[in-house]
Formats: structure tokens, C-alpha cells, sequence
């Protein structure tokens, strides 16, 4: 019961805060790159499109820092023999995240969210691309943590074997997973944003025809998309050839090669290697083969979507504000960007059950012996929070969207 | 290269100054939360808003460095802690995510009932913010009733008077400093009515009685004072607890005074800083304090990480650390005087 709270308590906390990360990550490149348009040419079109995104990227963005607080903290509450186990290795990354990546982009997003109107065009212009940069620091950390749940690389363990200790900082920033995980991940974000930027767009050009700002936004979103929807697959290629080196039983999964055995259980099928049987017996909790690679289907029958989808977008632009069709299109694809994002997360994290720590560490040995109650007060309490946060986030959007950029409207007038 | 007990002591005064800078910077962001709809007019509100708005953030990740720092350098301690203080850890991060969403969101809806539902928003969660982190230091430095199989304590033991004490003592601080700074950095009030100099020096008043309230409950409850390894080698730091009651008492002495603004935050800062300093060299090298037994405890050189951890751990704190004081430090410069009026 302990566990299974726990680890539902995990997988909606961070899904929740993962529905923010991208667009984050995404929208604020988006805002920069309009925000440097109007440093370059003094046109005021650029600067109410920076504006514009940058009010979507602000309600997506203090989601986004609220959920996140939430995750550290569950290690210590929910995990606290993870905790205990990991700490030598894992907090440092985590810290090292506040310090180098959290600190600039709240500084600095706060001059933004504050006082944009209020600073000159160069600071205006730095402030933007320091949270910029500041949003992808964060991402290099977080996942130098969780490529080492993936691959451990750089530790020994201690000689009583009760937790891991550093002994390679260098390894763990150059683990080979770290570099798959980060180029897919950031390709994912730039591409689910640029849908973001389409879909908006879009909608907007339905309501209001076929505004400059728009034309402009869909321009650069569709240039972006589509590099982005094309080296996903790129990347991913190698990359599911290095996983298959690391973690084979998450690669014969993505490739069908286990199969649902006797009372429920994991089967390898006939073309599976010796080693993969013997591993099976061993494990103490099976993986979900279905799930994984359900999960890695959708993902890729998702990214052809947005390849073809894309390639029409950025060579019959028009069609965006002629088609129906293709502007309800365009709309659809922002949540199924976040589908295919939540398909690859689930393969990557289910396809790794039972291990919270690759190999070293099972999931039902790194709970807290905290009592139940307490787990079911906190995830009650953080489902209501978030359902409220929702609404709150979902009314500003719809609101900030209808209003659009300023010059549209003064265009439209 | 530092030797690792002598790495973990470092470590231990890092996360010192860590907690220090965020519990005296939020002081004065939740104390102008808190009290931001009493009495002020409509364009004095809004100039409170952009004022703490503008630093709430950058101030937050003070609080995150010094969790995840604990994390990373004391993993025991972090794991004790945070699985004993389940229930405060998990309310406070809730009002942190309410104040934020509030103090951003407050003008960016359409009606004057959104509005004024953000604007209670902000004061109760910038009201629970202080309690629940006075709570949580009174229990983390009043003792955590842990044993050998971990935490043996219930919910209302950390609502207990010393829990209570501190607090009140956060509260009451937050809003002496927060009321300095709103008449520090936002523009004049024409149509408020705003608090009396009885209201604002009885604000002073408690905070100080509060201070007082919680050291000494704090001694009571686990000898934090009279049993200190510091403070028994060297006399000289019961400096720090004085100051800390004097830094208070002056605060109250220029509230009552009527004396600028900046006089009373720089009083009431200087004795939350004091006050949290005093916290943590009374402590030390005590990280977990149990309540049940002292060999229950944890530490600060048995609880720390490998000397490699610490090691890399530096190096990046003394690139990074003074990069940030120093970025922070020229945020608070640049729009010091900006009186906030709406853009």
C-alpha cells in the first residue's frame, strides 16, 4: 500500500510538472528569438510578439517552478532510503541545478514577469537569454541525475554495500546516456513547443484572420518543428542501440521480444538471448511489457504525424489560414505533442521497473517507513492543488490567447 | 585538498548561510504578503505586488540550495529530516506553490473578484509560509523524537509550544520586516488607511518576545544552549544571541520611534539573521537532535558525504555562490530606487 502510494504520489507529481518543462524550455527560445528580431530591426511587431509568448511561457513557467518544488522534497519524505543510499552521488547534480541553473532563471525571470516595460532594449534582450540559457543548464542536471538511476557510471559502493559513493565526478557528467537523454529530451521540447507555437497560431488566425504576428510565429515554429521532428528519430536510433547495451531487458521490450507469459508474467520469445532468461528469474518485480512497448508505438507512429504534418505546414503555409482542416490540425496536434512526450517518458522509466537505480537499487527498497496516512494526506492534498492550479493556468491561457499579441490587434483595428 | 571532517564543517556553515539568506530575505517578501490588504489603497497594493514580486523567486532558491544541498552533502540528515517532518514539508511547499501563483496571477485576470480572491490567497499562504518554517526550525533544532528505527513522534508533537514559539516568532518577524519594507520600496499610500505606530511597534514587540520565547524553549526541550560544544569552548558566542534580542529590541526601539524605514529593516534582517545564526553554532556539529536519546542523532561529520562529494561540492560553491551574491546583490542595487509604480 506504502509503495504503491508512494510511486502513484511520483508519477503524478512529475507528470504534472513534466507538462511544463517542455513548453518552458521551448517558449522562452521562442520569446528570445523575437525578443533579439526586435533588438536587430527596432520593428514593435517583433517586440509584441515577444511579449505575447512570454505570457504564455510566464503561467506555463511559475507551474512549472511550483510542481518542481515538489520533487526534491519527495526523495527525503517518500524516498528517504533512496535518499540515504543515493545522497553521495545523486544530491550533488540536484544542487548543483539550483545553483548554477534555478538561481539565473529566477533572478532574471523576475526582472522579466516584473519590470520588462520598465528596462532598456539590452537588458530586456540579456534578460531573456539568460533564462534561456538558465532553463537548459537545468535540464543538463537533472538528467546527469537520472541517467545515473539509468546507467550507473562513476561510483563504487561502500564496503558494507549500504550506499554508493562518488568516485568518478567527470564520469558521471560524460555518461553516454546523459548525452542520448539530453539531445532526445531537448529535441522533444523544441518540437512539443513549436506545436505549441502552431496550435496557438492557428486558433488565433481562425478567430481573428490571418495576422502578421501569426504568420510570423508559424514561420519560425514550423522551421523549428520540423528540424526538431526529424533529428528525434536521428537521435533516437543510436540511441536505442546504446540502450540495448545497457539495459537489454528495456530494449527487448521496445522490440517485442518479450512476450506475456504463464499467470501474467514476462516470457522472453524464442529469438531472445540466454542471458535475458536467466535475468527474469532474478528480478523481483516484472517490468510491464505491453506497456513499454505500447508505449514506444504511439511514440513513433506520433513523430511520423508530426513529420508530415510539419513538411506541409513549412511549404504550404497558406494552408494554415485557409484550410479548416488543417488549422483543427494544427490545434490537435498541441496535446498529442504531449502524448508523445509522455509515451517516451513511460519508456524510459517503466521500461527500467524494477530498478530505481539500474542494476543497484529495486523500487520497494528506497521507501520511507513513513505511515500510510501521511502519504494519503499528501496525495490528496497535491491532487487538489493541482487540479487547482489547472483551472487557474487553463483561464489565463484562454484569456491571454483570445487578447493575442498587441500588434495584431492594432492591425486587425 | 580539505580533510573530511573539516570538508563537512565547511559544509555545514555553507548551508548555514544558505538557510540564513532565505529565512531573512523571505521575511520581509511574506511579512508585505501577509499584511499587503490591510489597510493600503488600490495603487499601494499593486506597488507592494511588483515589489516583492520582482525578488520572491530568486529568493525561493535560497531555500532550494539549501534542501538539496543537505541532500547532497548530508544524505542521512536530509533523509531523517524529511521523512520525521513529513506533514510541515508538505504544507509548506503547498503555500509556497499558492503565494507564487498568486503574488504572479493577481493582475492578469479580468475581474475585480479574481483580484481580491488573489489577493487573499497571497496573505494566508505568505501567513502559512512563516508559521509552518518557524514550526519546522523549533522541531529541527528542539529535537526530532527518532530512535533506531527512525521517527516515533505524531503530527500535533510538532504543534507542540516550543513548536508554536517558533512559529511565532517567524510570523511576527516576517511582518515588522515586511511592513519596513513596503514603506521602503513602494510608492506613498494617498488613499489608504494604513496601520497605526501602536499596531506596527506591538508587531515589533512580539517578534521580539517571540525570540526570546523560542530560545529559551529551545534550550528547555533539548539543552541546545547549556549542552552547545560551541558555545561552552568559546564564551565569546553567547555574542550572538544577545545580539540577535538586541538587533530585535532596536527594531522596536525605531518602530516606536517612528525612526525611516530603513533602519527598521536593517534592525529586524540583522536579528533574523542573528537569531538563525545563533540556531545553527548552538547546534553544531548536532544535525538530527533526538529527542529520545542524544546517540539517536546525527552528526554533521558521521552524516556527510565521501570526500569526493565534497570536494567537487566546493569547488563549485566557491565558483558559484559568490556569482549569485553577486548578480542578486545587483538586482536589489539596480531597482532600489524604483518605487514600483505601475508601469
Amino acid at each position: 500500500m506504502l509503495e504503491a502510494l508512494s510511486r502513484l504520489q511520483f508519477a503524478f507529481t512529475v507528470a504534472f510538472h513534466y507538462l511544463c518543462v517542455p513548453a518552458s524550455i521551448g517558449l522562452i527560445l521562442f520569446t528570445a528569438i523575437f525578443e533579439t528580431a526586435h533588438f536587430a530591426t527596432r520593428k514593435s511587431i517583433y517586440k509584441s510578439l515577444s511579449n505575447f509568448w512570454s505570457e504564455i511561457f510566464l503561467v506555463v513557467y511559475v507551474v512549472g517552478i511550483g510542481s518542481g518544488l515538489v520533487m526534491p522534497i519527495q526523495f527525503g519524505t517518500n524516498w528517504s532510503k533512496y535518499s540515504v543510499f543515493m545522497g553521495d552521488v545523486f544530491g550533488s547534480p540536484l544542487a548543483f541545478e539550483a545553483l548554477m541553473a534555478f538561481f539565473i532563471e529566477s533572478t532574471f525571470a523576475g526582472i522579466w514577469l516584473f519590470k520588462r516595460n520598465k528596462i532598456g532594449a539590452g537588458l530586456r534582450l540579456a534578460t531573456v537569454w539568460l533564462i534561456a540559457v538558465g532553463t537548459t543548464i537545468s535540464a543538463v542536471w537533472i538528467l546527469t541525475a537520472n541517467a545515473f538511476m539509468q546507467h550507473p557510471v562513476g561510483y563504487a559502493l561502500a564496503p558494507d554495500g549500504s550506499k554508493v559513493l562518488l568516485t568518478d565526478f567527470g564520469q558521471l557528467m560524460t555518461n553516454p546516456y546523459l548525452f542520448w537523454m539530453f539531445f532526445h529530451n531537448h529535441a522533444a521540447a523544441l518540437l512539443a513547443s513549436s506545436l505549441i507555437v502552431l496550435g496557438i497560431s492557428a486558433y488565433s488566425i481562425r478567430r481573428k484572420g490571418p495576422l502578421e504576428g501569426f504568420k510570423k510565429s508559424i514561420g519560425l515554429a514550423a522551421g523549428i518543428g520540423l528540424v526538431s521532428a526529424v533529428a528525434l528519430p536521428a537521435i533516437g536510433d543510436p540511441y536505442g542501440k546504446y540502450v540495448a547495451s545497457v539495459q537489454p531487458l528495456k530494449a527487448s521490450m521496445i522490440l517485442g521480444r518479450l512476450v506475456s507469459g504463464a499467470g501474467g508474467g514476462l516470457a522472453p520469445d524464442a529469438s531472445s538471448s540466454a542471458s535475458l532468461q536467466v535475468d527474469l528469474h532474478s528480478l523481483p518485480e516484472l517490468p510491464n511489457a505491453a506497456l513499454v512497448r505500447g508505449s514506444y508505438l504511439l511514440m513513433v507512429v506520433l513523430g511520423v504525424l508530426f513529420i508530415a504534418s510539419l513538411l506541409l505546414f513549412v511549404f504550404r503555409r497558406r494552408l494554415l489560414w485557409e484550410s479548416r482542416f488543417c488549422q483543427s490540425l494544427a490545434i490537435w496536434l498541441i496535446p498529442l505533442g504531449y502524448l508523445a512526450i509522455l509515451a517516451g517518458w513511460v519508456v524510459t522509466e517503466a521500461g527500467r521497473v524494477p530498478w530505481i537505480v539500474y542494476g543497484l537499487m529495486s523500487i520497494r527498497d528506497a521507501l520511507s517507513a513513513v505511515p500510510v496516512a501521511s502519504v494519503v494526506f499528501s496525495l490528496c492534498l497535491m491532487v487538489l492543488l493541482y487540479a487547482i492550479l489547472f483551472a487557474i493556468a487553463f483561464s489565463l491561457l484562454r484569456k491571454i490567447i483570445r487578447k493575442g499579441p498587441e500588434e495584431a490587434n492594432n492591425a486587425a483595428a | 585538498m580539505l580533510q573530511h571532517d573539516a570538508a563537512a564543517t565547511l559544509w555545514y556553515a555553507i548551508l548555514a548561510v544558505a538557510w540564513i539568506a532565505y529565512v531573512v530575505q523571505e521575511s520581509y517578501i511574506v511579512g508585505s504578503g501577509m499584511l499587503h490588504r490591510f489597510g493600503y489603497g488600490a495603487a499601494k497594493r499593486r506597488s507592494i505586488q511588483l515589489s516583492s514580486g520582482l525578488h520572491y523567486d530568486g529568493i525561493e532558491v535560497w531555500l532550494i540550495v539549501a534542501v538539496g544541498g543537505t541532500f547532497a552533502a548530508f544524505p542521512p540528515v536530509f533523509a531523517t529530516i524529511l521523512s520525521s517532518l513529513y506533514v510541515p514539508f508538505f504544507l509548506v511547499i503547498v503555500a509556497l506553490i499558492l503565494r507564487a501563483i498568486s503574488i504572479e496571477f493577481m493582475y492578469k485576470g479580468d475581474t475585480d473578484a479574481w483580484r481580491d480572491r488573489m489577493s487573499l490567497l497571497w496573505s494566508v499562504s505568505s501567513f502559512l509560509v512563516p508559521l509552518v518554517l518557524g514550526v519546522y526550525f523549533a522541531n529541527v533544532f528542539g529535537g526530532l523524537a527518532v530512535d533506531s528505527s527512525g521517527y516515533r513522534g505524531d503530527i500535533l508533537e510538532l504543534f507542540g509550544p516550543v513548536g508554536l514559539a517558533g512559529g511565532f516568532f517567524f510570523v511576527a518577524s516576517a511582518a515588522a520586516n515586511g511592513l519596513a519594507w513596503i514603506s521602503l520600496t513602494t510608492v506613498p499610500d494617498a488613499e489608504g488607511k494604513p496601520m497605526s505606530k501602536t499596531a506596527e511597534t506591538a508587531i515589533s514587540c512580539a517578534a521580539l518576545l517571540g525570540l526570546i520565547a523560542l530560545f529559551l524553549g529551545l534550550n528547555n526541550k533539548t539543552k541546545l544552549f547549556s549542552g552547545s560544544a560551541l558555545l561552552a569552548g568559546a564564551p565569546v558566542l553567547w555574542a550572538l544571541p544577545a545580539a540577535a534580542v538586541l538587533a530585535a529590541g532596536l527594531q522596536l526601539a525605531a518602530t516606536a520611534k517612528g525612526a525611516r524605514a530603513s533602519w527598521r529593516l536593517a534592525s529586524g534582517v540583522a536579528s533574523a539573521a542573528l537569531a538563525m545564526a545563533t540556531l545553527f553554532v548552538a547546534a553544531f556539529p548536532r544535525m538530527v537532535l533526538s529527542s529520545v536519546d542524544p546517540s539517536y542523532g546525527i552528526d554533521a561529520a558521521s552524516g556527510s558525504s565521501s570526500q569526493a562529494t565534497l570536494g567537487v561540492m566546493t569547488w563549485v560553491a566557491a565558483i558559484f555562490v559568490p556569482l549569485v551574491i553577486a548578480y542578486q546583490s545587483w538586482k536589489y542595487v539596480h531597482f532600489a530606487k524604483d518605487k514600483n509604480e505601475e508601469a
